[in-house]
């Protein structure tokens, strides 16, 4: 690298390490012979060390139970899942958040499968009773076997079966 | 963690703190930095399974980085006002409420936050979440080259405030 090719901001570059050996020695070099550049380094240093040294955060006291509670539930709904969110009140109007597993509450919910089995054998069951055994209502009008006893019962009164036709008999006419 | 991929409690538990610091950078406070660790958590349980085991720390930062942008890409075009509709309905935070920033050092944490945001990204992920200029690179979509220039001009920039604070 050529001297012209140094720039200001080799210098934050060559304190994260992130120079070759070339550049870093052109840097070096460039700073031993450069008041101006010594003193921007320096500066730069500090304000690096400065921001490393900030110590790491946690977040308030209850931030995590809200943290791992929501995520379940936005997991929950992305997912279909298994965890829900439940917030218990404890004496004082203090509140705990816990987290529930919806697959177990599910199953404990659940009709067996064997008892849908049997369900569903009982309405075959009924079905095929009220089809096949329950006689049938004769539902034919009108009532052809009413008037043939009806005529039957007529003609033995007066011994003349023809005559006693003509109750039930259909009127027809002959051609011509 | 099976395979070298992590179970999504076991990266809440394990580099919750991370996150959190990291976000806290980024956004400046406290109610911000919450928000985004919450989002970034939920990315996290969509993409685990195309988690690629290589650095965890890296790739926890490119998300919560990723959503931070998004939520300032967001406040960008949906401003909201400074001043509610009816002021009497404004709670006023408690005293205490924001516990990480009385952790730092005051200024030096108004200096980073009144960094602007194409400066202060680069500088966070170097120096709170101990990226490469190749992974800052990466993540943010842009040179290496771009990555040197930002982070040293928003060195220079927090000193200059820095210094201008002091005086």
């Amino acid at each position: 690298m050529s001297e012209h090719d140094l720039t200001e901001d080799l210098l934050s570059a060559y304190l994260d390490d992130e120079l070759d050996a070339g550049a870093r020695a052109d840097v070096e070099a460039r700073v031993a012979a450069s008041s101006e550049w010594q003193a921007i380094l320096d500066e730069v240093r500090d304000t690096r060390d400065g921001l490393r040294g900030l110590p790491a955060l946690d977040g308030p006291p209850e931030f995590w139970a809200r943290v791992m509670a929501g995520a379940a539930l936005q997991g929950d709904a992305l997912e279909g899942g298994a965890e829900r969110v439940q917030v218990v009140d404890l004496e004082g109007g203090a509140e705990r958040v816990q987290v529930v597993d919806l697959d177990a509450e599910r199953r404990r919910r659940r009709v067996p499968r064997w008892g849908l089995a049997v369900a569903g054998a009982a309405a075959a069951a009924a079905v095929v009773i009220g089809v096949v055994a329950v006689p049938q209502q004769d539902r034919v009008r009108p009532a052809v076997a009413a008037l043939t006893d009806e005529h039957a019962a007529r003609s033995s009164v007066g011994n003349d079966v023809i005559s006693s036709l003509a109750s039930i008999a259909v009127p027809t006419r002959l051609g011509r | 963690m099976a395979d070298g991929i992590p179970t999504w409690e076991e990266v809440a538990r394990d580099y919750g703190r991370f996150l959190y610091t990291v976000a806290y950078r980024l956004a400046g406070n406290d109610d911000d930095a919450q928000d985004l660790v919450q989002e970034a958590l939920l990315r996290v349980r969509r993409g685990l399974e195309r988690y690629e085991p290589g650095s965890l720390e890296g790739w926890l930062a490119r998300i919560v980085t990723n959503v931070f942008l998004d939520d300032m890409r967001r406040r960008k075009r949906r401003p909201t006002s400074a001043l509610p509709d009816d002021p009497d309905r404004v709670v006023p935070p408690a005293p205490a409420a924001d516990v990480a920033s009385r952790e730092l050092p005051a200024h030096l944490q108004e200096a980073l936050a009144g960094l602007p945001e194409d400066f202060r990204v680069p500088v966070v992920l170097c120096d709170v979440a101990d990226q490469s200029y190749e992974q800052i690179a990466t993540t943010l979509g842009v040179p290496v080259g771009t990555v040197r220039s930002r982070i040293h001009r928003g060195r220079r920039l927090l000193r200059t405030t820095l210094t201008e604070g002091a005086a």
